[in-house]
């Protein structure tokens, strides 16, 4: 936050229909009364972008100003009075609808957006029941792949130029434009999408003309519930959505949150919920046999456990509630590390994403220094250099990996461990052959908890559907050592 | 072209020294008295050229009729701040080629009027927008502009009066919305000739976001003769409200179609019949466009009672705006001209705000459908409620421009529509 | 058990035995000669045929080139009040179809005949039939897949029952 931003604003006093507002100075006419709770039709405006002033549906109409405007376009002033409930502006909004709505190709059947889309929710409440339209439509090209995942559909666009002002503003690549003049304009795609925010675009569309590939016919949006979260996709720790059923976690959504990631959130953040309703999921221990993994009971691994040499490695990818109760349990054994992932990409590309991937580093830095232990990456070599085959290892391993080289040269390394235990949210892959018993700890939407980001500020990670065994995190493994 | 006897024009403003063969050229322009009153100018205090026309009481000619000395009281006067003062002759509505006209015969009054202008603004870069179409018409402009710097008038430190202007002149590429000023200064800033949300208006806030002066070509060419005769001169002419002479283009169905320089509030009859010498072959007169496609026409008998000024037309339920009058006798077909209008408000609908976007084209093809024999007769009361809709909701007046002439034509001759329509029926 | 000793009583055993099943020979005379119509059919040779009203098994129509109308919207899915309908969509590579089901399927056992996946489709591609013969024996048989609901060889041997309402309302603004 900028030093402007932290002095207090002058306060201005203002009367939208019936209700006073008071805003700070300075802010949108239209984002006041959107603050304050009051439902106003709008398509164009973001908060996050700038002011286009072209769906005409905020319009109101001001005492002393002759014509009505649009309240996006227009700054707060004290002892305004606006009003946009008059037989006139309501008038006006059913016809802009109205007018939004002559040339939609009206296929909310096959549409994803549907049932949060913002045609269809002003229409219950401002359309035309009765369209006037018989008329031949304008069409338009429909399911074009632009890039990055992001399909596009011409005909359903309104044109509310979002998506061109959030690449012309927001990550400056300027991908997308818009071609032709009056009701053939339509939004062009100059070259394919290249951002690491493309998917913010499938989020402003208010209408189904930018879809989600990745999302695209997996549900209907009234299937699914939203929890918020935490983003673990790297040490920013954005406010997001995940949007889940019984049947699966669909898509990752950013939280307006102005302290962190503002509206946004990168296209790697998006990806952080594949893992969580993977159909394998660990549902209790198992142990490598015959080239495949059987369950197993834990008295068989607390037999082979009980002449080794006990050692961890954790990730810097839990909880700071994991790792107390995980130093809680574990007080005597001394061979503690952690593993850190290596930095990928430039150390901050100047909108939300770093290098440091590891989304609770401060709080297992913080929590080895409690406990005495040695967090640093020195000391896990050091640790991998000394295995033996007297030593039983038990390795936390991280939910998202981006680095699989440095991953796999990490895996190799602890082969001289006699015994090897992975604690994963993950499912039986491959990559795991290389351990004898896997034991399932829970995902980040599968426990509350807090991680401490970048800014060391702690973020909140909310529970929600579990689709795997969750019962136990790490510290709770800790009865099979008594 | 009108070619009308030198005595007509040499008590004028605007056309004074079109009866001057060659007077593009800038020894025989100068020979006449062109740039004398420049560099008068030079030595007066700027806030009285402002003043001076501000008295004078010059109205926008573009068609809003905005009073230019409002508009420049508007602008910043810190002379050291960078301002652009830019010259629409994007001139597209059609039935209007005043400018045209204007600039192909003597563009030096032109430059000398945007040179004084820019000494009383304090703009040191001026910029002629001219429409694509007019090729021959920037030609001339360019090599008027060129040879204005050849004589020092323009340039670093004119005359040793230590005033910068440079002056460049720029081609559209044909879209009739690059006219509104907004949109001009969009496409001058070379993205989508799109208008711009106001405010800010273009005064505080315009070309690169600086504060900019947009003025029509005939309001900028009329200063340098109000500077030499004087606001009072200029007030002798016309009404109350609009003072001054005024560029009419009249096109139509009338005997001497042209150009015509005449003072403001003059009747139409009088322009007609006496101008124009009558309607073409004695026909009746049905009805007249006042100012350019985009005004509400007006029938016979209203048109027989109208003056041209801004506040007798408006009252009338028209407007004046670029002066272009497009007579129609009895055997033009109202619904054609509907249709046409449509059809140029479709085409030229810049596609940013919906009611306009979604309005134009829905319009057009209610009427085409009519056209094809598939109208009601409730079709006319559609296309005059989603014409009051696309009124005063967008961005800018393109919008009103095509909803107004057809509110106007359903007002003036909704029984010619109405048996159109049921003609087009039957004859399916 | 005699439940109206006084009648046996006062016309005799046999006697009362023959009031009492009045109706049923009188019926069974009717019936026999022909003389009234039979309420009851022989089921299985003969068969009776509901209404098109009925609410019977389901059927998934299709287009006129013989593949499925449902465009997978999960309106059906949605108020199913037994959640009997289970819908995996996906891509479809024609433009002009864009989505469709892969999966579609109902499970009858849970299923309520109520008709409403009838009414909220918008398409017209479910309906329900006045097939009311239904049996099976183990829980699969009881769930049926978008093949047999379409194509089963009841319906036109097997090429499924096309539709086409509202298609010229619909397209002609598309056209």
């Amino acid at each position: 936050m900028s030093e402007v931003e932290k002095l207090p604003k002058k306060m201005i006093k203002l009367k939208w229909n019936d209700k006073d507002l008071e805003v700070p100075e300075g802010t949108n006419l239209l984002g006041a009364a959107l603050n304050n709770g009051i439902k106003v039709a709008h398509y164009c405006y973001h908060p996050g972008l700038a002011v286009a002033g072209v769906c005409r549906m905020c319009m109101v109409e001001q005492q002393g100003v002759p014509r009505p405007f649009p309240a996006c376009n227009a700054v707060v002033a004290e002892g305004i009075q606006v009003r946009n409930d008059t037989k006139q502006i309501k008038d006006a909004v059913e016809w802009t609808l109205q007018f939004h709505l002559l040339n939609h190709p009206l296929d909310c059947p096959i549409c994803d957006q549907a049932g949060e889309c913002g045609l269809q929710d002003y229409y219950m409440k401002h359309g035309q029941y009765d369209s006037a339209m018989i008329d031949k439509k304008v069409h338009k090209k429909k399911v074009q792949d632009i890039g990055c995942d992001v399909v596009l559909d011409a005909e359903r666009c309104i044109l509310c130029a979002r998506c061109t002002r959030f690449v012309d503003d927001v990550t400056k690549t300027h991908e997308l434009g818009i071609v032709n003049r009056g009701d053939h304009a339509e939004i062009s795609v100059q070259k394919e999408l290249h951002n690491d925010y493309a998917q913010n675009l499938v989020d402003i569309c208010p209408v189904g003309a930018l879809t989600s590939k990745d999302f695209r016919f997996k549900q209907r949006v009234w299937f699914l519930e939203d929890v918020e979260s935490t983003c673990i996709g790297c040490e920013t720790g954005c406010s997001v959505k995940i949007s889940q059923n019984k049947s699966g976690a669909y898509r990752v959504r950013p939280i307006v949150d102005s302290e962190v990631n503002g509206f946004w959130m990168c296209d790697d953040g998006r990806k952080i919920y594949k893992h969580l309703s993977t159909p394998g999921r660990l549902v209790g221990p198992m142990v490598f046999k015959n080239s495949m993994f059987l369950p197993v009971a834990e008295s068989e691994i607390k037999e082979k456990i009980k002449s080794k040499n006990i050692k961890f490695i954790l990730s810097a990818g839990l909880s700071n509630e994991e790792y107390q109760s995980f130093f809680k349990e574990f007080k005597n054994i001394k061979n503690i590390t952690l593993y850190q992932l290596p930095k990928t990409g430039a150390e901050f590309d100047g909108i939300l994403k770093r290098a440091d991937k590891n989304c609770n580093l401060r709080g297992a830095q913080k929590a080895f220094k409690l406990a005495g232990a040695d967090s640093s990456e020195e000391a896990m070599k050091k640790m991998l250099d000394t295995l033996t085959s007297q030593d039983a290892l038990f390795v936390v391993m991280p939910e998202i990996v981006y680095d699989h080289d440095n991953y796999a040269s990490f895996l190799s390394k602890i082969k001289k461990a006699g015994l090897r235990v992975a604690l994963t949210t993950d499912d039986m892959r491959s990559e795991f052959s290389d351990f004898h018993f896997l034991l399932p700890v829970p995902t980040f939407l599968e426990k509350e908890g807090h991680i401490i980001n970048y800014q060391n500020k702690e973020r909140k990670l909310n529970k929600g559907r579990s689709y795997g065994a969750s019962d136990r995190n790490v510290g709770d493994w800790a009865h099979l050592f008594h | 072209m009108s070619i009308a006897n030198k005595a007509d024009y040499q008590n004028f403003t605007l056309l004074s020294y079109h009866h001057i063969p060659s007077v593009h050229h800038l020894e025989i322009f100068e020979e006449a008295g062109g740039y004398e009153m420049m560099k008068k100018c030079f030595t007066l205090d700027p806030e009285k050229i402002k003043e001076e026309v501000k008295n004078s009481g010059l109205r926008g000619r573009g068609g809003a009729g905005f009073p230019t000395g409002v508009k420049w009281g508007f602008f910043s006067k810190d002379r050291n701040q960078r301002k652009y003062l830019l010259c629409n002759a994007d001139e597209s509505e059609p039935g209007t080629f005043k400018d045209r006209y204007l600039l192909e015969i003597n563009p030096h009054i032109l430059v000398e009027g945007m040179i004084i202008s820019a000494f009383a603004l304090g703009t040191q870069r001026g910029y002629i927008y001219i429409r694509g179409e007019f090729y021959e018409q920037a030609m001339i402009l360019e090599k008027a502009v060129k040879d204005a710097y050849k004589r020092g008038y323009l340039g670093k430190n004119i005359l040793g009066s230590g005033f910068d202007f440079e002056l460049v002149v720029h081609r559209g590429a044909g879209a009739y919305i690059c006219g509104e000023e907004t949109g001009l200064i969009s496409s001058l800033e070379g993205q989508k000739g799109r208008p711009k949300l106001k405010p800010p208006f273009p005064a505080i806030k315009g070309y690169r976001g600086l504060p900019t002066i947009v003025n029509n070509v005939e309001t900028l060419a009329a200063v340098p003769w109000i500077m030499r005769c004087g606001a009072a001169a200029y007030k002798k002419w016309g009404t109350e409200k609009s003072p001054g002479t005024k560029l009419f283009s009249i096109s139509g169905d009338v005997n001497r179609p042209g150009v015509f320089e005449l003072p403001l509030g003059i009747p139409l009859i009088e322009v007609i019949e006496k101008h124009c010498e009558g309607v073409r072959e004695g026909n009746k007169l049905k009805a007249v466009i006042p100012g350019g496609s985009s005004a509400p026409i007006f029938t016979a008998e209203i048109a027989k009672e109208v003056r041209m000024d801004y506040e007798d037309i408006a009252q009338k339920g028209s407007m004046l705006g670029s002066g272009a009058i497009i007579v129609l006798d009895e055997t033009r077909s109202i619904p054609d001209i509907l249709k046409w209008t449509l059809e140029f408000y479709h085409h030229e609908s810049c596609g940013q705000c919906t009611p306009c976007r979604e309005g134009t084209g829905w319009m057009e093809k209610i009427f085409k459908r009519a056209e094809q024999g598939e109208g009601k007769l409730s079709d006319i009361e559609l296309l005059d409620k989603v014409a009051f809709n696309m009124r005063g909701r967008t961005i800018c007046a393109l919008s009103d421009a095509a909803a107004m002439p057809t509110q106007g034509i359903i007002k003036a001759f909704r029984g010619e529509l109405e048996s159109y329509i049921k003609i087009q029926m039957k004859n399916r | 058990m005699i439940l109206n000793k006084e009648l046996y009583r006062h016309h005799g055993h046999l006697k009362g035995l023959f009031i009492a099943l009045r109706i049923t020979i009188k019926t069974m005379i009717m019936n026999l000669t022909g003389m009234e119509k039979r309420m009851t059919i022989n089921y299985p040779e003969e068969k009776y045929f509901y209404s098109d009203r009925f609410k019977g098994r389901h059927v998934l129509t299709v287009k006129e080139d013989g593949t499925l109308r449902c465009t997978s919207c999960m309106l059906c899915a949605t108020y199913c009040p037994a959640d009997c309908i289970h819908i995996i969509a996906s891509n479809n590579d024609d433009p002009s179809v864009e989505k469709a089901p892969v999966s579609f399927e109902i499970e009858l056992l849970r299923c309520v005949f109520c008709g409403f996946c009838e009414e909220a489709c918008p398409v017209d591609a479910i309906r329900l039939t006045g097939e009311y013969e239904m049996a099976g024996h183990s829980e699969q048989e009881w769930v049926m897949d978008q093949h047999y609901l379409a194509y089963r060889p009841l319906l036109s041997g097997g090429k499924g029952i096309v539709s086409t309402v509202d298609d010229h309302n619909r397209l002609k603004l598309r056209l």
